[in-house]
């Protein structure tokens, strides 16, 4: 006799499983994507393998990834400035597009050309006129002192004719009274020696869109540029160019030199990563299941992140991940005085997220409590939150 | 001749026809819980779009059933010329009489589906109810007050009535925030910390321009009307933006020792049962003799 109760149950859980696939199983927790850089499979890679999976630039080998395009952008405000136009010019582009290995790109043509330059590499936020004319001071090599700001623009003047490269620009941006002030002063330094020097600077996407729509901030600038993401095939050269770096020979028994074909792993790794190079590494390394054989690896079909965990986010939550997006990183000092709350309830708030693998703490910041963003999943959560209307 | 009529009217119905007619209303029911399913699903993936996305509803609605209710009428039961004529005449007279209201309301309501007034989503002002328009029904139109209360008005009063909407279909809104405050404060710092004041909420909606005036208004005193205004960013927050904003203003002009009182010198008067007096207010400005 049929079992036609078990019968049905069965048919249901394979319609169920074809359907509604277990995310556990077909996805990589949130929470552990960190965690893959602490593992034995990892530590046991031999140095120039390690190297490959790096989730940074790695100096001159990708320094030449950018389209030709950005660095002729650069090069072509040079030669305006260079002809006595009063030129500036702002770049911005998502978070991990690579605008301080262009500017890098940049600095070393105009070593090339044996142009003077300065490069400003914002590491904290500066939080009053003394602050961003201290920072300044320091990197043009003016004796530092509490100068009111006419008399500092007159030194800044002064100085030789020079390109002033400034990075990290998010570090502008915050919610305080204060700010203004701050904006104000290092946009009357800007337009004040606009021309003689050439002020290039590079902020992430949404620190821009916050200092353009807040203050005005694209004014300073009379030539503005947004670098896009990596194109599938930029990802695809990079990571080749790094495994040719490794010595790695063939993938998936396919030759390296065939590795820019369409179909092969490398091109659906590329794909998948939507322009991020640091998610396109991460899907190399979590997805080598074979242990290396001389010059030989094996990467199987990509696990997507699972980023269900933003759903269960509180409004609270998604307006802290909106401030971090556009502070570039967030002190739980900050986070209080942006929300108003009690130190332990920003606390909470941002070690929540930290657990859930949204937020990882930011080593080189000089607060213990400072947050940022987790680089793999940074274009997930900002194009969640736009959808969600926390963002725009 | 009336007995014919009728006889011809019930023949209209045979089982068929009924379990047709059934049918027919139970997939349009089903068919419009659907289309109400995905869009909710829709808006809860997209709820950027979610004032877009509302408003498609009301007016589907009314096609599907409009057009359920033809193919019930000339697809399955076929009723000849006369009859509907005859039918309608009657039930439209019946109808008419015995529900004026009702119908009124009817017709105001595919009314303001054909030329809509407000959107599902916005924030309006009808009679003394202000809230967002939650569903636009046949012949209710059902507002959320930020009391959580839902108020249900009937569509043929709505369109009597002056309509203030605060948004249009967007997101965003202007939102207006009164402060009364003692003229000791210089008008330069206050606008300045008002202006700062409103950029640092996280509410707020920068994309779009942020204005602080000030007014001297008297009221048996001198005091300061300072009105910031300031787009939220999402209607839902209007109110929790309007608070952030003033507590904001307030602790600024304390931390800056510009605000000796204890609390706004209300609008009220000093005299007033329900106004706090600060502790050190304003000398009065005397008036000129006459």
């Amino acid at each position: 006799m049929i079992d036609f109760q078990n019968s049905i149950s069965q048919i249901w859980s394979d319609l169920k499983q074809r359907l509604f696939p277990s995310k556990l199983d077909a996805t990589t927790p949130l929470d552990q994507v960190s965690r893959f850089y602490q593992s034995d499979f990892y530590r046991s890679l031999d140095a120039n393998l390690k190297s490959t999976f790096y989730d940074g630039p790695l100096g001159g080998l990708d320094s030449r990834i950018h389209p030709r395009s950005h660095t002729d952008f650069l090069h072509d405000c040079t030669k305006l400035w260079q002809n006595g136009r009063n030129v500036s010019c702002g770049i911005y582009g998502e978070k991990g597009t690579g605008l301080s290995t262009l500017l890098n790109v940049f600095i070393e043509d105009l070593k090339k050309q044996s142009l003077d330059h300065k490069l400003i590499s914002l590491s904290q936020r500066l939080t009053s006129e003394s602050d961003v004319i201290q920072t300044l001071c320091r990197a043009l090599g003016i004796e530092e002192h509490d100068y009111k700001l006419d008399v500092f623009i007159q030194k800044v003047r002064k100085k030789e004719p020079c390109v002033i490269l400034i990075d990290n620009l998010h570090f502008l941006v915050q919610r305080t009274l204060g700010a203004q002030a701050v904006i104000d002063v290092l946009g009357s330094i800007i337009l004040a020696t606009r021309g003689h020097h050439l002020w290039v600077i590079a902020s992430e996407e949404q620190a821009w869109r916050r200092l353009c729509y807040g203050y005005q901030f694209e004014h300073l600038f009379s030539h503005t540029r947004y670098i896009e993401n990596y194109s599938d095939n930029e990802i695809r050269a990079l990571i080749i160019k790094r495994f040719s770096y490794a010595g790695i020979q063939s993938v998936n028994d396919i030759p390296i030199e065939k590795l820019q074909d369409e179909k092969s792993p490398v091109s659906d790794i590329a794909k998948r990563s939507k322009g991020c190079i640091e998610l396109a590494i991460f899907y190399c390394l979590n997805n080598l299941t074979y242990s290396l054989t001389p010059k030989s690896l094996y990467i199987t079909s990509p696990l997507e992140i699972d980023t269900t965990p933003l759903k269960t986010l509180s409004q609270a939550e998604l307006f802290t991940l909106s401030e971090i997006c556009a502070h570039g990183v967030l002190s739980a000092r900050e986070h209080q005085t942006i929300f108003r709350v009690s130190a332990n309830e920003s606390k909470m708030t941002l070690e929540r997220l930290r657990v859930l693998g949204i937020l990882e703490k930011d080593e080189s910041a000089n607060h213990a409590d400072t947050y940022c963003l987790k680089l793999i999943i940074s274009s997930v959560v900002i194009r969640y939150l736009i959808s969600m209307n926390y963002l725009y | 001749m009336d007995n014919n009529i009728l006889q011809q009217f019930i023949s209209l119905f045979s089982f068929t026809t009924l379990l047709s007619l059934v049918m027919t209303i139970a997939t349009t029911w089903l068919l419009i819980a659907s289309l109400r399913w995905s869009l909710d699903a829709l808006v809860n993936y997209k709820p950027k779009y979610r004032i877009q996305l509302s408003q498609i509803f009301p007016v589907v609605r009314i096609v599907i059933w409009v057009g359920s209710i033809m193919y019930m009428i000339l697809g399955i039961i076929q009723p000849p010329e006369p009859m509907v004529y005859a039918s309608l005449g009657s039930l439209g007279l019946a109808v008419g009489l015995a529900s004026q209201d009702a119908i009124r309301n009817l017709v105001a309501g595919i009314m303001m589906a054909i030329s809509p007034r407000f959107k599902v989503g916005d924030m309006v002002q009808i009679g003394e109810h202000y809230g967002e328009i939650s569903s636009l029904d046949l012949s209710t139109t059902k507002l959320h007050t930020f009391d959580d209360n839902l108020i249900s008005v009937p569509n043929g009063d709505i369109l009597k009535m002056p309509i203030s909407n605060a948004n249009c279909g967007e997101l965003n809104e202007l939102v207006p925030i009164h402060l009364h405050l003692p003229v000791s404060i210089p008008i330069a710092k206050l606008k300045s910390i008002a202006l700062s004041a409103a950029k640092c909420s996280h509410y707020v909606y920068l994309k779009k321009p942020i204005t602080a005036t000030v007014f001297p208004v008297f009221d048996k005193n001198f005091y300061y009307h300072l009105t910031v205004k300031a787009y939220v960013l999402d209607v839902r927050f209007e109110r929790a933006m309007a608070t952030d904003i003033s507590e904001r203003i307030v602790e600024a002009l304390h931390d800056n020792e510009l605000f000796e009182g204890s609390l706004f010198y209300s609008r009220l008067g000093p005299d007033h049962p329900l106004n706090i007096e600060p502790s050190a207010q304003p000398k009065p400005v005397p008036m000129p003799q006459e």
